[in-house]
């Protein structure tokens, strides 16, 4: 054996020695095993009891949640999340009336490239316009021309300006 | 009585009061000892199944026994112990010797975690693995803790003697 293994067996047996008069007069036990057995009974009891609530509560959460997802209490007719009506007016051009008498659709139109005629000079539009949806008939444009672009720049200077139809 | 109930029965019969003075030495009081060995064997028994299947009944109700006691140390409104130069009176029975007395108010100066340790170790004969294995740590840090147990144990001890040979001196 060496001196360590001695030194670590008397380090050992003082340290148990120590604890063991620690402990001094040792008074009698209070507590008998059947009384330990029926608290732990009731804590088991206890126990299950809480853990039968626990899921009865998740089952009404449950039930609860799903009944009002199927909206059985009128949730149709209860506006939808955020305010935003789902029945909505199909959007509609306004027409506006310019001081000229013809009518000018508001609705943004495509951009159209205008070219001139060559033997005429005067642009050709190569798209077709957008008409408005609802005209007015006692609006109406006699012509149509002065909802024309204007042409390019790209026109000789001798040519004529174009002019309404 | 079932089976079960009657194995729990003999088991505590058996092993009660072993596990009330390892609880008494963990935190040093007996009516806080017989209060932390029936919290743990209410737990020993909620699991007694399964434990009795692994064949490690007491292994497990020294394991619940020592948790349990840290745990209860750790509750801020149960710190009724304090590290004082006197002892309640109340918690002085009168049969104690001086030096058990020496002893108990050295041993409560330790962390639990580290009396816990020493308690195991030294008293209830545990290896270092068994103890690192019971108390979820390093067996480097059982041996450190152990160490520094004994030491602390044995600087309490001296400075007590120490101080009382100088009061026989006066």
């Amino acid at each position: 054996m060496s001196h360590e293994e001695l030194t670590d067996m008397n380090e050992y047996a003082e340290a148990h020695q120590l604890l063991g008069r620690a402990l001094g007069e040792e008074p009698t036990l209070n507590f008998h095993p059947t009384t330990v057995l029926a608290a732990a009974k009731r804590s088991v009891a206890r126990g299950r009891a809480w853990a039968a609530g626990g899921i009865a509560a998740g089952v009404v959460v449950i039930g609860i949640g799903g009944a009002a997802l199927a909206s059985p209490f009128g949730g149709a007719d209860a506006p939808p999340a955020g305010g935003v009506p789902t029945t909505s007016a199909p959007p509609s051009s306004t027409i506006t009336v310019s001081p000229t008498g013809t009518v000018r659709p508001t609705t943004v139109r495509p951009t159209t490239t205008v070219s001139p005629d060559p033997t005429t000079g005067r642009p050709v539009p190569t798209t077709t316009r957008v008409e408005p949806t609802t005209p007015n008939p006692t609006t109406r444009p006699e012509t149509t021309a002065t909802t024309r672009p204007e042409p390019p720049h790209t026109t000789s200077p001798g040519t004529p300006p174009p002019t309404t139809r | 009585m079932t089976d079960r109930d009657a194995e729990f029965v003999e088991f505590v019969q058996a092993r009660g009061v072993a596990l009330r003075r390892t609880a008494f030495l963990l935190c040093g009081d007996w009516h806080r000892a017989e209060d932390l060995v029936q919290a743990a064997l209410i737990k020993l028994f909620k699991s007694w199944h399964k434990i009795q299947k692994d064949g490690s009944v007491d292994a497990y109700a020294r394991q619940v026994l020592v948790r349990t006691t840290i745990d209860e140390s750790r509750r801020f409104w149960r710190r009724r112990e304090r590290a004082s130069a006197e002892l309640p009176e109340v918690a002085v029975p009168a049969v104690s010797t001086e030096e058990a007395l020496d002893l108990r108010r050295a041993l409560a100066q330790l962390p639990a975690r580290q009396r816990a340790v020493v308690v195991l170790r030294f008293w209830e004969d545990q290896s270092v693995e068994e103890v690192a294995n019971l108390l979820g740590c390093a067996q480097g840090t059982v041996k450190s803790q152990a160490s520094k147990g004994l030491a602390a144990l044995r600087k309490v001890l001296a400075d007590q003697r120490d101080y009382a040979v100088l009061e026989v001196q006066r």
